[in-house]
């Protein structure tokens, strides 16, 4: 009798440190936008653009946001002056609203036309609807995990070269 | 009581590990992201904290892939010469059961290392042909074989997911075990089945290959290798798994699955000397024989595992072998069920 005493004990024991303890993130940038913005800084270091699209190899790679300020924020505070690629070019956040040229674009929500043109602009999009049907990169869940789809057909018409690192793990349009 | 402290001090720092700052994520790699959970609700500590309930049976014997019964099993003096395939004295039913505490640590999304902790329950029925022993009943119960390991996962496409494990299995759990057996007067060493650890130091090792999407396989090599001869001059033997699977979720809480696995164990080597009796026949069941142990089976397996929340879940599963070719007479398995609980802290 004891012996079962004890179990239940234990058991009960276990169940309720598993009910009590759970942990929360606190930002106020949800996780999956968190790693949204880790992934876009990922995917400047593992594209090239065309030497074109930069007037000297000092330029700086310019990644436009189309997403709320506490996006750009979060996404400044991880690039924070690195540079990236054998040019060791700079990387900065810009607001899409007044970005001027873009290497990278990041869509969360946009139907409508853009403000500047897209020759040398790699497009990123949210998961969920095709809204944009015109990206290069598209953010898709799988498992919970954060996955990503490449259109590789449009990444050769824009001359735009994706290392295999990247399209190893990518899913393959 | 003062010991419960130091364990809620313990838990509580999880949250001291709850946040990763924008810095830390940037070193991460793809690989290492891949593995994070990216839904709002999802806890970002790097403990789990795990517990398990295993139950098995065995009742019937085989010899290779045939049946025998307990009563051609049992040695009946007068009615049949004494062979090395009949015994005085027959287990008919055996049963296990394991609860397994676990705690797991994430040192990184790839790495994880994690400490089990099982205390068994066994209980065997016998019949024998020993007066006063007609039928009787030896339990066992307590702390078993303490296993760390660490496993380290990593990705070779956006849906494939592979993962290695190797880990140490300590021989906390006792080979002491006594019990009143039919053998002399008194409490006796009892056999190997009822033992509550394997007395060596023990290497568990997994391969594993997942491949997710809406329909989930997951194909596996395990192997639990022993090494040395435990302080009763005997080592269990080793035993190698290979295991596939499929899942699928019926809803968005809850996943089915169902696989097979093909199950090979090696007998013991060496023996326990306290097992034998002074006769030219020394094995008074076959489960004190070490030759009797290990074989070959394929278990059928199914199961549910039900997402309570983004962090809590619950598995159930069941095996059924659907063929055994065992070392026999041997007792063989009839099924084992287990449910587990998992939570992130």
């Amino acid at each position: 009798m004891k012996k079962i005493r004890r179990l239940i004990v234990s058991f009960g024991s276990v169940v309720l440190l598993m009910a009590t303890f759970t942990v929360r993130s606190d930002s106020s940038l949800e996780r999956g936008d968190q790693l949204k913005a880790v992934y876009l800084f990922n995917f400047t270091k593992y594209i090239r653009w065309p030497d074109s699209s930069f007037e000297s190899k000092s330029e700086k790679i310019s990644i436009c946001v189309d997403a709320p300020a506490v996006f750009r924020e979060f996404l400044g505070e991880i690039i924070n002056n690195k540079r990236v690629g054998k040019a060791q070019q700079l990387l900065e956040v810009v607001s899409l609203d007044v970005a001027v040229d873009c290497e990278l674009i990041y869509l969360v929500k946009r139907d409508n036309k853009l403000p500047i043109t897209l020759n040398n602009s790699v497009i990123v999009t949210d998961s969920g609807d095709n809204y944009f049907p015109e990206n290069e990169i598209k953010f898709y869940i799988l498992d919970k995990k954060l996955r990503f789809e490449i259109d590789l057909d449009k990444f050769k018409k824009k001359n735009i070269t994706v290392s295999s690192e990247l399209l190893k793990l990518a899913k393959i349009k | 009581m003062k010991y419960f402290k130091y364990i809620a001090s313990f838990l509580f720092c999880s949250q001291c590990f709850a946040q990763s700052t924008p810095s830390e994520l940037a070193e991460m790699s793809f690989d290492e992201l891949f593995f994070i959970d990216s839904s709002p609700s999802a806890s970002t500590s790097p403990w789990t904290l795990g517990y398990a309930y295993k139950f098995a049976e065995y009742k019937g014997y085989l010899d290779g892939d045939s049946s025998l019964s307990n009563d051609e099993v049992l040695w009946e003096p007068g009615n049949e010469p004494r062979t090395s395939d009949n015994f005085p004295v027959v287990p008919t039913v055996i049963t296990q059961e394991v609860h397994t505490v676990s705690l797991a640590y994430d040192i990184s999304p790839q790495w994880q290392v994690s400490l089990l902790v099982p205390y068994i329950r066994q209980e065997t029925d016998h019949i024998s042909i020993v007066g006063n022993y007609e039928t009787f009943v030896i339990e066992t119960d307590g702390l078993g074989d303490i296993t760390t390991q660490a496993t380290y996962r990593w990705n070779t496409g956006s849906s494939e997911t592979w993962a290695i494990g190797f880990g140490l299995r300590l021989p906390t759990g006792s080979i002491d075990e006594e019990g009143d057996t039919p053998r002399a007067p008194g409490d006796q060493e009892l056999p190997y089945t009822m033992q509550l650890g394997s007395g060596t130091y023990d290497f568990p090792l997994d391969v594993r290959y997942k491949l997710s999407g809406k329909h989930q396989i997951t194909l596996g090599a395990s192997a639990n290798i022993r090494t040395g001869t435990n302080d009763r001059g005997y080592r269990l033997g080793n035993n190698y798994k290979l295991t596939s699977q499929y899942s699928t979720a019926v809803s968005q809480k809850v996943d089915v699955f169902g696989g097979l696995s093909l199950v090979y164990s090696d007998s013991i080597h060496g023996q326990d000397d306290a097992l034998l009796i002074d006769s030219p026949f020394p094995y008074p069941a076959s489960i004190t024989n070490p030759d009797l142990y290990g074989g070959k089976k394929v278990n059928l397996n199914i199961g549910l595992l039900w997402e309570a929340t983004s962090d809590f879940y619950l598995k159930l599963d069941i095996n059924k072998p659907v063929y055994q070719y065992l070392n026999g007479p041997q007792p063989k398995e009839n099924w084992t069920g287990a449910f587990s609980l998992t939570k992130k802290l």
